[in-house]
């Protein structure tokens, strides 16, 4: 009996357990997904980077049952994407936002929007009110409700994916580039959103980037390559392999490679830095 | 010879309570053989100031004029126009739409009723400007490639009409950091190869830092800080006000400075960061 509680709170700690996983497209001979082996805690935030390709948003679809493993099996809270009946259950628990803010907002208005989940979900419309406008207020869109999304900014637009996303109560939250078209303040109001959400939510986060500076934000890094993972640890451990990263086509964030070149010269610096403060406290001690 | 807007004011939706400048009274002129970067934070107005360089738009007050031709003068030939100001818009990869690459990139040239042999060179010209082996790439299908390389095509397809000014619209949104390269070193080596001009429109502040020489912010539809990039990302505060962002490397500069290791903060690249702080702190060891 012991052993079979601890089994069930292990089960309970991961919130997506990804198996042997292996994906492809239609009739192409190359999988897209390879024996991916990931389990994502609850609370978790993991950056997944990896070039166009690499696989990356092949896994986030698996995850959210829009596509179905070819081998192995993804469980989210304890459901398996395959079974149909789990699939709306599932896409709620793990809800996802995509890079193009507006291919993904249907509302003419932003709390019509926002509701749009509650609404096909048979949620009471009382409870429906409370649930945007709190939904609204996490992601600090609250005073917008009333406006038409097509006069936001992108940073605005994508914060009211994510409460859309919210709205539906999910606990785990998938970003697929969310920023890749924002200017840099509404890539700032995103990244404050996704971290807050995390820190004082416990939403648990999934995002994939192009952008290093967001990836070191997280807990976790998972770097893909050919459909596989290739790299995962701590940002610090990983963005500490700079000619490993730099080889799978992908970039390192400028403090830590400024502070790799400023190591090769001599310099004592640690060999980890990822953050500005880190260098600047390490040079001006 | 130049792309020069004079008090330029273009107003969406006039007349109606929604009305609104999106570029008010705006006076620049970007002379041929430069590279020049326009930031801004969205709806600053980018786009639809890049929209009059080819007369896709017409200013409501002021005017603009492309090499000599003004955009009012109703004799100004717009064809004539978007052959001089080439524009590759945001995501110009969602355009193709042909099935080999030869045939994308010659879609152009061939509505412009050239004969034949002129078309094949000009098809061969734009694919080996933006790194192409010609031979290798003309016969896939567009869809097939990468997405670094389906962009690459797209502005192929618009160096094909031998434009002399390049406006690229955020040319490396959306791809990974090698596609972002593969992109931006092919605009420099293009800019320096072919002496075209080109207009760089990008959010990202180390793209612009990286490539142009003259840079133009626009804030709410108005000019609001020109300048070479030394003096603009000087501005740091400025800049982050008006909802953009400096390369990293200034903030790491600035942070140093603040804490009392005396750098120059006028600089963005990894090179010269890494040289400064070596001069400084050995210079420092010496003393």
């Amino acid at each position: 009996m012991v052993i079979m509680e601890n089994i069930s709170n292990i089960k309970q700690k991961n919130i997506i357990e990804i198996k042997n996983v292996s994906f492809k497209y239609g009739e192409e001979e190359n999988l897209a997904v390879k024996n991916v082996n990931l389990n994502i805690k609850k609370g978790e935030f993991i950056s997944i980077l990896g070039h166009n390709g690499s696989g990356k948003s092949t896994l986030a679809k698996l995850i959210n049952s829009i596509l179905l493993p070819f081998e192995g099996e993804v469980i989210v809270k304890g459901m398996n994407t395959k079974d149909k009946e789990n699939l709306w259950k599932i896409r709620s628990t793990a809800g996802m936002v995509f890079q193009n803010p507006d291919n993904q907002l249907v509302g003419t208005v932003v709390e019509e929007d926002v509701a749009f989940g509650p609404e096909n979900q048979g949620v009471e419309p009382n409870l429906i009110r409370k649930i945007v406008d709190e939904s609204l207020k996490k992601v600090g869109m609250f005073e917008f409700r009333k406006r038409p999304p097509h006069l936001l900014s992108g940073g605005q637009k994508q914060r009211i994916s994510i409460a859309g996303v919210l709205a539906l109560n999910s606990e785990c939250i998938i970003l697929d580039e969310p920023t890749a078209m924002l200017d840099p303040e509404g890539r700032k109001e995103v990244m404050d959103t996704i971290k807050m959400l995390n820190k004082k939510q416990d939403k648990t986060i999934v995002l994939i980037t192009h952008f290093m500076d967001e990836a070191v934000e997280g807990d976790r890094v998972v770097i893909m390559d050919e459909g596989q993972v290739k790299l995962e640890g701590s940002p610090r451990e990983v963005f500490s392999k700079v000619d490993k990263i730099k080889k799978y086509g992908l970039d390192i964030p400028q403090v830590t490679e400024l502070s790799e070149e400023l190591r090769k010269e001599g310099i004592n610096l640690s060999d980890n830095i990822i953050h500005i403060e880190e260098l600047v406290n390490q040079l001006c001690p | 010879m130049s792309i020069k807007t004079k008090n330029l004011t273009f107003k969406y939706s006039e007349g109606t309570q929604f009305e609104t400048k999106a570029l008010d009274n705006i006076n620049i002129e970007i002379k041929k053989g430069e590279f020049v970067g326009i930031i801004g934070h969205t709806g600053s107005g980018k786009s639809t100031l890049i929209q009059h360089f080819n007369g896709l738009m017409k200013p409501d007050e002021g005017d603009v004029i492309i090499e000599g031709k003004s955009l009012k003068d109703k004799k100004t030939k717009l064809k004539l126009i978007r052959q001089t100001v080439g524009l590759v818009f945001q995501y110009p990869e969602y355009q193709l739409f042909e099935e080999t690459v030869y045939a994308d990139v010659a879609y152009g040239p061939k509505n412009l009723e050239l004969d034949e042999n002129e078309i094949n060179d000009r098809v061969k010209y734009a694919l080996d400007l933006v790194g192409f082996n010609y031979e290798e790439i003309k016969d896939r299908s567009p869809f097939d490639l990468s997405g670094g390389q389906k962009r690459r095509v797209a502005i192929a397809g618009v160096l094909a009409m031998k434009p002399k000014y390049l406006v690229l619209d955020e040319p490396t949104a959306g791809l990974d950091p090698s596609g972002r390269n593969e992109i931006l070193s092919q605009i420099e080596r293009l800019h320096e190869k072919s002496k075209i001009t080109v207009i760089l429109v990008s959010h990202s502040m180390e793209d612009i830092a990286r490539l142009v020489n003259y840079i133009y912010v626009l804030n709410k539809g108005k000019l609001h800080m020109e300048g070479t990039p030394k003096e603009v990302y000087s501005n740091s505060e400025e800049l982050k006000r008006i909802g953009l962002g400096v390369p990293q490397i200034v903030d790491i500069m600035k942070e140093l400075k603040y804490k009392g290791l005396m750098v120059d903060t006028n600089i963005f690249n990894i090179q010269d960061a890494k040289n400064e702080i070596l001069r400084v702190i050995r210079g420092n060891s010496n003393v």
